[in-house]
């Protein structure tokens, strides 16, 4: 019985849905307040990445959930992280 | 088209198991911040009712320019960065003189000196340390203090506390969304409740309707909740890396909007009083605390913050330069000029908080509370009646019962503590959370030793009704505040939070003679009892 | 205060025309007739009624919004909801 509790480490939407949403949105979030113009009282860089967190987290979450083409969101998915990370490692290295 | 429709159920089926493995799992904890965050809406008034209190307005029937005068010749130099001032509960105001540092858990923290002056302009007390620590063991603040600490972090240490606040909030989310989703008849069933044979209305029904009415707010209050919890436990120290390379203070500067590095060329500074009784012109109420920067320098400023005026959600921050008491403006939450981020962020607060129009607004959102702990203990129970069989332990209904009444007959007996420690001079802040500990422990066992639910119930229900009757009771014998003081001096939030106390104590009862009827009547007819089993 | 006032009224507005859209609901109707409960079946409303009433619920916002009454619109949104749910558990003998 304890084996079928742990079956969904075993399912690829688990992963999808789960850790890599969590990862890909933080990601996002951080690249936001970089490339987000700070505006006239130069805080909306900070203010709206942490506003829209919870925002383009449920989005990502439910898109990867639902969706039928795994491959799709998968790629989505690796795409968001990779222009997130350029963006975070010109602004740490750069 | 059969292709589609297995789509349709599939996506069904699949939010289906969405909503309820998170509701399972994480319901009981959501249960406790939803309670509690209700609860935390009247916080205030529940700091005026625990100290029999009422606003006496010392921030200008007092000299608040002679006082802070006073205590800033015998304060050390580096604490006039800042002076915060404000009206406690207990008829005093608290000057605390302090600067910026990072505390011993690296979170950015004021540290200085705390004076209590009373109405007279004694002074009663003095400490010296980190203004959270001074918080933490303020009795004023001890119930209050308390109860919203579990609503925002569940009185974990932070940042635990707050992630997993944050994480419920995004399971409420989740759940709201998904609830909305796979409800395909929405709107034709929104008035809908389904009786059983018994009369009583079917639980899904009930789960259902007052899930579908409170979704637009359950949506907004998860991710204004959600957004709390992740700036303050991460977000915010993550912008300060991002953005400025790690400077924190400097993040600070940026979000309040100040310069960082001001000029400290002496200089006399205005009469205070004459700042406070502008601000108090402008905005025709109190402030509800004054900043005053850079005392007795160049760059000296004073900041009035006050809460929405008529009609608007958004809080007041009137500034003023304290070096000739000129009006500057009213500053923006965030930054320096009025920008989207401020915008949002002042929308976030009074969508959150609800006490942007006093007690009118307070209770509507007290009301939007008490129909998301409905939707979350009929969720629950809905899996407790659906899963479990009459003969087994039903271990799951007994959690339900344990937690869904067991949190608030807490809660009163936390305000027992603050009471009674209060009365025999004990240490408050140590005793309120120590009261909810014990009475938590008996409730467990409680709920173990009782093998019958409903009379679990009963009892936990006798329990919360017996304490929200003499609560009122305690509270004037150890304040000595009776009502018809309370009539005398307009003390609005007093009367307020004693007369939910004697409606939820009139309610308990009433459910308690509801239930015994339901039993009696089941007794006489002597049908087969499933059904008050359903009703639990 | 003045503000307070004036957004009593629209949320009684809601309360009436929630009792309405309750009273005539198709839906309620049907399970308090299968459950043998006595009820006026004589007022009927059509469903395209029914919607204009609906919303007319969302009228209110622009009077409160001339108004400068912003206060008013979260409290009026927030009461809209929880004056449905009420309304919704209310018992077949009431409506």
């Amino acid at each position: 019985m304890n084996a079928s509790y742990m079956q969904f480490l075993k399912n690829r939407r688990f992963w999808l849905s789960g850790p890599a949403t969590l990862l890909v949105s933080l990601f996002t979030m951080f690249a936001m307040a970089v490339w987000f113009p700070p505006g006239v009282g130069k805080v909306n860089n900070i203010m709206m990445p942490l506003v829209m967190l919870p925002l383009i987290w449920a989005l990502l979450f439910f898109y990867t959930y639902l969706t039928a083409d795994m491959r799709k969101a998968q790629w989505l998915l690796v795409i968001l992280f990779t222009i997130n990370s350029i963006i975070l490692a010109y602004q740490f290295w750069g | 088209m059969n292709e589609k429709t297995s789509t349709i159920r599939s996506k069904a089926k699949a939010l289906l198991s969405l909503h309820s493995w998170s509701g399972i799992v994480l319901g009981m904890l959501l249960y406790a911040v939803i309670f509690t965050g209700t609860v935390a809406v009247v916080a205030d008034e529940i700091g005026e009712w625990s100290n029999s209190n009422y606003p006496q307005k010392l921030l200008i029937k007092t000299n608040v320019n002679e006082t802070v005068n006073r205590l800033a010749e015998n304060t050390p130099q580096e604490y006039l960065d800042e002076i915060s001032v404000y009206e406690n509960d207990r008829q005093q105001l608290v000057y605390f003189f302090h600067t910026h540092k990072q505390n011993p858990s690296g979170d950015m923290d004021e540290f200085g000196i705390q004076y209590k002056i009373n109405a007279n302009g004694e002074t009663i007390s003095q400490q010296e340390g980190f203004g959270s620590d001074l918080f933490e063991q303020e009795d004023t603040y001890a119930l209050s203090r308390f109860l919203v600490s579990i609503h925002t972090e569940l009185h974990i240490p932070s940042p635990w506390g707050l992630i997993l606040t944050g994480i419920l909030g995004l399971a409420m989310l989740i759940a709201s969304v998904s609830g909305f989703m796979m409800h395909r008849h929405l709107f034709t069933d929104m008035f809908a409740i389904r009786k059983q044979r018994d009369g009583k209305s079917l639980k899904r029904d009930s789960h259902t309707v007052a899930g579908t009415w409170s979704i637009p707010f359950a949506i907004l209050l998860a991710f204004t909740g959600s957004f709390f919890s992740f700036s303050a436990s991460f977000g915010l120290p993550a912008m300060g890396i991002v953005a400025f390379g790690g400077d924190q203070e400097a993040l600070m500067y940026t979000l309040v909007g100040e310069q960082q590095n001001k000029s400290e060329v002496p200089m006399d500074s205005s009469n205070v009083n004459l700042m406070l009784s502008d601000a108090v012109k402008r905005q025709s109420s109190i402030p509800s605390f004054v900043s005053i920067s850079h005392f007795g320098t160049e760059s000296a400023s004073l900041l009035a913050f006050f809460m929405p005026n008529e009609g608007k959600v958004g809080f007041e921050q009137l500034v003023y330069n304290a070096t000739n008491g000129d009006f500057i403006e009213h500053k923006p939450l965030v930054g320096t000029v009025p920008s989207a981020g401020s915008v949002i962020l002042s929308l976030i607060y009074p969508i959150h908080f609800g006490t942007f129009a006093g007690l009118f607004s307070k209770i509507i959102w007290v009301a939007l509370g008490i129909a998301a702990c409905y939707v979350t203990i009929t969720g629950l129970q809905l899996y407790a009646h659906r899963n479990e069989k009459a003969n087994s332990s039903r271990w799951f209904s007994r959690m339900c019962v344990w937690g869904f009444w067991g949190l608030p007959l807490c809660s009163l007996s936390s305000a027992f503590g603050f009471f009674i420690s209060g009365s025999l001079g004990l240490n408050q802040s140590f005793w309120t959370p120590l009261t909810f500990v014990i009475a938590a422990a008996i409730i467990s066992i409680l709920t173990l030793a009782i093998k019958n639910i409903s009379l679990l119930k009963k009892v936990l229900l006798v329990g919360s009704g017996l304490f929200c009757l003499l609560l009122p009771i305690l509270r004037f014998t150890s304040s000595g505040v009776s009502w018809l003081q309370a009539l005398q001096h307009n003390m609005v939030a007093m009367m307020f939070i004693e007369f939910i106390l004697l409606a939820c104590s009139a309610l308990c009862f009433y459910s308690l003679y509801r239930t015994l009827q339901v039993k009696n009547n089941a007794d006489i007819t002597e049908s087969p009892s499933l059904s008050s089993q359903e009703v639990v | 205060m003045n503000h307070l006032i004036m957004t009593l009224p629209f949320i009684l507005f809601s309360l009436i025309i929630i009792l309405l859209l309750a009273y005539t609901d198709p839906r309620r109707r049907q399970i308090f007739n299968k459950a043998d409960i006595k009820g006026n079946t004589k007022f009927t409303m059509r469903p395209f009624t029914r919607k204009i009433l609906a919303w007319s619920l969302l009228l209110p916002i622009i009077p409160l919004i001339i108004m400068a009454n912003y206060a008013g619109i979260l409290m009026y949104s927030g009461a809209l909801t929880v004056v449905g749910w009420f309304v919704s558990e209310l018992p077949s003998s009431i409506i």
